[in-house]
């Protein structure tokens, strides 16, 4: 029976002041197996990122609570959130967000030197990372010489370079046409088949949702 | 002041607020055009409160230190002059003796008075004259055992005092002369003070002919008759100091006052000096001189050269050029008069006469020169004012050369601020533009926000410069510590118009060159958010460049054809039209730089080299060093065409490039001051403002060396850092960041650097003063006091007789003589003055003062060549005063110079002859050797010996003035040397009759070297103001950083950088900016003062370089601190950050 590794109990999140309070999530109760991709679906305000980067301890809440593998998030303070996303996360996200300064390689191993691991062991990982997205030549070039789905797959080699248990990926292929889309499904899904990692995946794509394990719909703040 | 920067001052405050008011019309009319504009630009500022606080504090500095030079200036200027004023009364001018008496005061027949009372008396500009006697003398409180060795004493005329000056004693009641009964003086509030005296006691007063008790009668307000300043005065009616010296029907000053008070007498000076000058001028004799100098072709020789010192020496040019006029035109008036009648004319002009070939006639007017004046006249009003003025100008060019590297840091940061704006809003800009806006309203809306800065920043600069002005000048009268002299706070309208507009327009230019730098944007780019390299522009055809460059040689031309045309709006081209004196050659050389294209190297080559060709041809050391400097330029850039045609990765080839532009300019900029000597002819100096500008250049290679190699620089720091396994993730970015935007990195390198390159010549030359420290005797000559007494009281007998010898290793004495002195064979064959001090032999056996050169002829030791002296009576050796040192701070030094000896030149030289002779005395010069030079800080610590000075056995000044010269200075060394300061108080009591003024040698260079350092740390923080301009600019580049870096903050936290990974990030890379810009600072610092230190050594023997450790670790310490508090805030506010409202950002 595989684990439960992701769940929320009633988890309530408003944004704004108290005069024009907007309840973006409304008392969700969700729960993630380990391996499983899971997509979050919905129209554009649902609440689909906040529920993201509620999960992800990038976002606080405002009430009920959120589990990951076992930890109560509302439990950890800053610094442990930080340490939980550093060893157990890894974040695709739709505009890529590599460092603009750092080549390839040094944006894919950046998550490791975070995490304690030396320069060597750290460039060596990234470059074996960089290789499994079929990246490795364009090791030493900067985000701006990189095309679209390129960036892609080095945020995809980034955040799976720790080997997170968890991957959160916001609207990975929203950039991308539809042969980079299918690319980097592909990809995922392989990574997850070989190392049984949880994927939770925003997205509007009705074929990223259709490679999926399980969908979660959103309406309104709630699950439908 | 009069001259600001070299302009007049008022003209220039006017130019520069009818430039002001141009400016504020004419954005004045774009901003009524378009008002939106304004408000896009301006609504920024209230918006983002604390950026828009830190940009005006960056950007005020430059008014600030425009405003404190000239505050300082005005206080310096108002003071002196008010001392001057105060201390002369009524007084505009003063008729002396003629000045042929060699020691002591000169006295004149009372008859001379009559004779200028009665020829004055139809001048309506001269309002009254009093005859005096004025001398020194000492006086003492006997009850309370105080002394003054050497009061003023004033022997007033009680006649003519009346007419003359109110005199008041402290009750503010009116006090006469003739009221004062048989031994009966005035004294001024200062006497009281000093010796502690009230009215109705008894004061001594000594003279050679014994003590004398006096009753004192009042008190008497200081100023004017009664001795301005803090000088503690005696009044005594005429006859009765007359008696008292034995000097009946005697006086030695004549003082006139000119009709009407302050400006008007002043305005009368020169008319009044002419009169009296011609008056007292023997006109037979001056009639003779005329003739003599109009025959032989003399006023077209002195016409030549006049032209030839226009250069070096303006005031002597303009003089030998008035006299030729007047020679010429046979205009025989009080004009040639007043020339012929000053001494130092005369001597010049029988220098001329002699180098022409005209000995006969030099012989002639030689011969007349004794018997032309009568009485001198010296125009003490108008030259003290003068003089306010010349060290008001030199304290305020002092201040603006060391407040220049501030005012361009100030001025980088405001290009800096722009940059930073335009990055900032290149989306909303783009957008801007793909709805209509054309590129000039980006210009217009970048001014607007610009002036709005520049504006606020001027008023706060003002205010602060005023302020700090008037801060400064305190402190600086703390450390010059006179009594006499008192600051008084003065900011006159024409300085603060002119640093308020100077700082405005500054601060404007350079808002308007970054407004159209920013404004320079591609659409696309800018909206997508792309590099430039996308989009580069296919470069004009060769024929529409040589066409664009055909139009702006003819640049006005152009103007007014398209106005008729109404090509490119009329307004426009009508404005660039009005501003055709900057237009016209920036658009020539832009378009000579487009026309050359690739091969735009040639350009600045061919002006390097007609800059090295001028500079050689001319030997003009700033045109051939500028020239260098280009020509170094140029082959660095050789060398990017080059790395452009043949090698294909654009990063190596611009890393190639870069090195090789910045490294050479850099060395041509380093080279030693003297490396082409060899080669070719000295240059000239290239004058105090080159200083700056060649900082400037200096930190400007060494940032694009720095910049140009940045890949080196991360793969040493990475491997460095990458030991330090906790900061290695926050390393890698915060050195990342800041060198992907190199230019901006750069800018601020550049700042830190510029302002750490003065701070560390500050600090490294202070060191090597400091030799002083280690070897005091090299300027006090191993003597521990040092004594004067007045000439009019000589000490009668051996000094020796009086003093328990015991107590002394050397007791040694010194006679002083003016004289006149000239090269026997050199090019300086004019007289000029000069001192002579004739040692006993006890000093020449004695003295530890070592030479900067000497002729090994005469010895192989400094001590062998004194005793050189000791042998041979024509034997002497000079200070190091003869050799000209082109100070160009200095006032201008007219004493003798010699042209056999250089700065800087080896220790050996080869003796030479001169000719000395007894002042303004037509007598056979003596013939003698200069042997040796001694050092210049021998002549440092009070051994009076600012012009040239020679030093001679004893007895050569008796043979040179033909008469008995007393001794007047005496030098003693102590056997037990920690007494000397007691015991200089002891020889004052013994020598009081004399009116001996003791001084412990060591202790007065403690305290002037306590007084040169603080004047160092003065210059030194005033030039550290910049710092305040870079640490505001790292504020802002952080306050930047975090907004252009939101969303990358946010990808940094959910990938696990923890809060206090995000701030530390932020400061270590403002440290990481400050620590580069240390870094070039201190470089580039070290490297100069080295430069510095090889002059100094040559003259300093010695001398060790040396680099303060502490201090540069103190001053790195503090430059650390204030950036990562500057940054603190921002780095705060980042680390705060919430992840998710982080990657949200746009």
């Amino acid at each position: 029976m595989p684990e439960i590794v992701i769940s929320t109990e009633n988890l309530h999140k408003f944004y704004g002041s108290r005069d024009q309070k907007v309840h973006a999530l409304r008392g969700l109760d969700i729960s993630i197996e380990e391996g499983e991709i899971v997509g979050i679906m919905g129209p554009s305000g649902c609440g689909k990122t906040t529920l993201l980067n509620c999960l992800s301890g990038l976002d606080s809440f405002d009430d009920g609570n959120i589990s990951i593998q076992g930890s109560t998030l509302t439990d950890l303070n800053d610094d442990q959130l930080s340490e939980l996303r550093a060893k157990k996360m890894g974040f695709v996200f739709q505009t890529y967000n590599m460092l603009p300064v750092l080549t390839a390689v040094e944006n894919v191993e950046l998550p490791l030197l975070v995490s304690g691991f030396s320069g060597k062991e750290a460039r060596s990982k990234a470059l074996e990372k960089l290789a499994e997205v079929e990246l490795e030549e364009w090791q030493h070039h900067l985000p701006g010489e990189l095309s679209g789905g390129q960036r892609q797959r080095v945020t995809l080699a980034r955040a799976l370079v720790n080997d997170p248990a968890i991957v959160w990926a916001d609207e990975p292929t929203g950039n991308l046409d539809s042969e980079n889309e299918r690319l980097i499904m592909d990809l995922l899904i392989q990574l997850n088949k070989e190392n049984n990692q949880t994927f939770v995946i925003v997205t509007h794509s009705d074929y990223v949702g259709g490679r999926t394990d399980r969908i979660i719909q959103m309406k309104d703040g709630e699950v439908v | 002041m009069e001259k600001v920067f070299g302009l007049p001052a008022t003209e220039l405050a006017l130019g520069m607020t009818v430039f002001l008011v141009v400016i504020f019309l004419i954005i004045g009319i774009g901003a009524a055009r378009r008002f939106i504009l304004v408000k896009m630009g301006s609504r920024n500022i209230p918006r983002r409160k604390g950026q828009s606080a830190l940009i005006v504090i960056g950007l005020m500095l430059s008014s600030a230190i425009i405003a404190t030079s000239l505050g300082i200036g005005d206080t310096v200027r108002y003071s002196v002059r008010s001392v001057a004023l105060d201390f002369l009364g009524p007084t505009d001018e003063i008729i002396k003796g003629p000045g042929r008496q060699l020691v002591g005061e000169e006295y004149f027949d009372f008859a001379e008075f009559r004779n200028i009372e009665q020829v004055s008396k139809g001048n309506k500009d001269i309002e009254a004259l009093l005859p005096l006697i004025e001398i020194n003398l000492p006086a003492s409180n006997d009850v309370l055992e105080l002394a003054e060795s050497n009061m003023r004493v004033r022997g007033v005329d009680g006649e003519y005092s009346d007419n003359y000056d109110e005199l008041q004693n402290m009750a503010g009641q009116t006090v006469f002369i003739n009221s004062l009964l048989d031994n009966e003086i005035y004294i001024n509030s200062d006497s009281s003070e000093t010796l502690k005296l009230q009215k109705g006691d008894q004061i001594s007063v000594y003279t050679r002919s014994g003590k004398f008790e006096f009753l004192i009668r009042d008190v008497l307000k200081n100023g004017g008759l009664a001795g301005g300043g803090r000088n503690p005065y005696i009044l005594f009616s005429l006859n009765e100091l007359q008696e008292l010296l034995g000097k009946e029907g005697q006086i030695t000053n004549i003082l006139v006052s000119n009709t009407g008070d302050g400006e008007d007498s002043l305005k009368l000076s020169e008319d009044v000096t002419k009169f009296l000058r011609s008056e007292l001028t023997n006109t037979d004799v001056a009639t003779k001189m005329f003739e003599i100098l109009k025959g032989n072709g003399i006023p077209q020789i002195l016409l030549v050269e006049s032209n030839d010192l226009k250069q070096t020496d303006k005031e002597t040019s303009e003089t030998l050029s008035q006299l030729s006029g007047h020679l010429t035109s046979n205009d025989f008036g009080e004009d040639f008069v007043k020339e012929i009648s000053d001494y130092q004319n005369q001597l010049t002009l029988l220098g001329i006469l002699d180098k022409s070939g005209l000995q006969e006639d030099a012989g002639k007017i030689s011969a007349l020169s004794p018997d032309l004046t009568v009485l001198r006249v010296d125009d003490q009003k108008s030259d003290s004012v003068r003089l306010a003025e010349t060290v008001a100008t030199g304290v305020t060019t002092i201040f603006s050369i060391f407040g220049s590297f501030s005012i361009m840091v100030g001025m980088l940061l405001i290009f800096l601020v722009f940059v930073l704006l335009a990055a900032a809003r290149s989306t909303e800009l783009g957008m801007a533009r793909a709805v209509g806006l054309k590129r000039r309203d980006l210009v217009q809306l970048f001014t607007f926000e610009g002036t709005i800065y520049a504006f606020l920043a001027a008023i706060v600069g003002t205010v602060v410069g005023v302020g700090l002005s008037f801060g400064l000048v305190f402190i600086l009268q703390d450390l010059i510590d006179t009594d006499n002299f008192v600051i008084t706070p003065y900011y006159s309208v024409v300085s603060l118009l002119i640093s308020f507009s100077s700082g405005l327009i500054l601060t404007f230019i350079t808002v308007v060159f970054s407004a159209y730098r920013a404004s320079n944007l591609n659409i696309v780019v800018a909206i997508r958010g792309l590099k430039d390299e996308f989009v580069k522009k296919a470069p004009d055809p060769l024929a529409k460049k040589a066409k664009d460059f055909g139009w702006n040689v003819i640049f006005p031309v152009r103007q007014l054809v398209w106005i008729v045309r109404g090509t490119g709006g009329r307004m426009r081209n009508f404005v660039l039209l009005l501003l055709f004196p900057v237009v016209w050659p920036i658009n020539i050389l832009t378009s000579l730089f487009s026309l050359s294209g690739k091969h735009n190297y040639l350009i600045p080559g061919i002006f390097s080299l007609l800059l090295l060709v001028s500079g050689i041809t001319t030997e003009t050391g700033a045109s051939f060093s500028i020239g260098l400097i280009g020509s170094a330029l140029t082959v660095g850039l050789f060398v990017r065409y080059l790395c452009s045609k043949f090698i294909k990765d654009l990063e190596t080839g611009n890393q190639i490039a870069g090195t090789l532009e910045g490294g050479l300019v850099l060395i041509s900029n380093s080279l030693p001051f003297d490396f082409f000597n060899r080669w070719m002819a000295d240059l000239s100096e290239p004058g105090p403002w080159f200083w700056p500008v060649g900082g400037a250049i200096s930190t400007a290679a060494a940032v694009w060396l720095l910049m140009s190699n940045t890949r080196i620089l991360i793969a040493i720091l990475n491997l460095i850092l990458s030991r330090f396994s906790g900061l290695r993730a926050v390393t890698k970015t915060a050195i990342s960041y800041p060198m992907a935007a190199k230019f901006r990195t750069g800018l601020t390198v550049a700042m830190f650097g510029l302002i750490i390159f003065t701070l560390m010549i500050f600090s490294v030359l202070n060191g090597i003063q400091d030799v002083t420290t280690e070897q005091p005797q090299r300027v006090t000559g191993g003597y521990d006091i040092k004594a004067t007494i007045t000439p009019d009281l000589p000490i009668t007998g051996d000094v020796r007789a009086s003093l328990n010898m015991s107590d002394f290793e050397v007791v040694s004495g010194a006679s002083n003589v003016r004289v006149e002195v000239k090269e026997f064979e050199g090019e300086n064959n004019t007289y000029k003055g000069a001192k002579l001090v004739s040692l006993e032999d006890e000093f020449l056996d004695s003295t530890l003062w070592e030479m900067a050169h000497f002729d090994p002829k005469y010895g192989s030791t400094d001590r062998e060549i004194w005793q050189a002296l000791m042998s041979d009576e024509t034997l002497v050796v000079a200070n190091a005063t003869i050799i000209p040192s082109g100070d160009p701070f200095g006032p201008p030094d007219r004493s003798f110079k010699t042209s056999f000896i250089e700065s800087g030149d080896l220790k050996p030289m080869d003796s030479f002859s001169i000719e000395m002779k007894k002042r303004r005395s037509s007598s056979d010069p003596t013939q003698l050797t200069v042997i040796g030079v001694i050092e210049r800080l021998a002549s440092g610590t009070g051994f009076g010996a600012s012009g040239a000075t020679f030093y001679s056995p004893l007895s050569l000044g008796s043979k040179i003035a033909q008469e008995d010269v007393p001794l007047d200075t005496f030098y003693f060394s102590l056997k037990d040397k920690s007494g000397a300061s007691n015991y200089s108080q002891k020889l004052e009591k013994i020598f009081l009759a004399n009116g001996m003024n003791a001084v412990s040698l060591l202790d007065r260079l403690e305290e002037e070297r306590a007084t040169s350092n603080a004047f160092n740390k003065l210059f030194q923080g005033f030039s550290g103001l910049g710092l305040v301009v870079g640490v505001a600019a790292i504020g802002v580049l952080s306050v930047r950083a975090v907004v252009e870096r939101r969303q990358s903050i946010g990808v940094l936290r959910a990938i696990g950088f923890r809060s206090s990974m995000i701030r530390t990030q932020f400061l270590i890379e403002s440290s990481f900016i400050t620590l580069l810009g240390i870094f070039v600072g201190i470089c580039l610092g070290i490297l100069q003062s080295w430069l510095i230190f090889l002059e100094i050594s040559k003259e300093l023997e010695g001398a060790k370089f040396s680099v303060p450790i502490g201090e540069v670790g103190i001053l790195i310490g503090i430059t650390i601190i204030a950036s990562i508090l500057a940054s603190v805030i921002p780095a705060n506010e980042a680390s705060k950050t919430y992840p998710a409202e982080a990657l949200r950002y746009e």
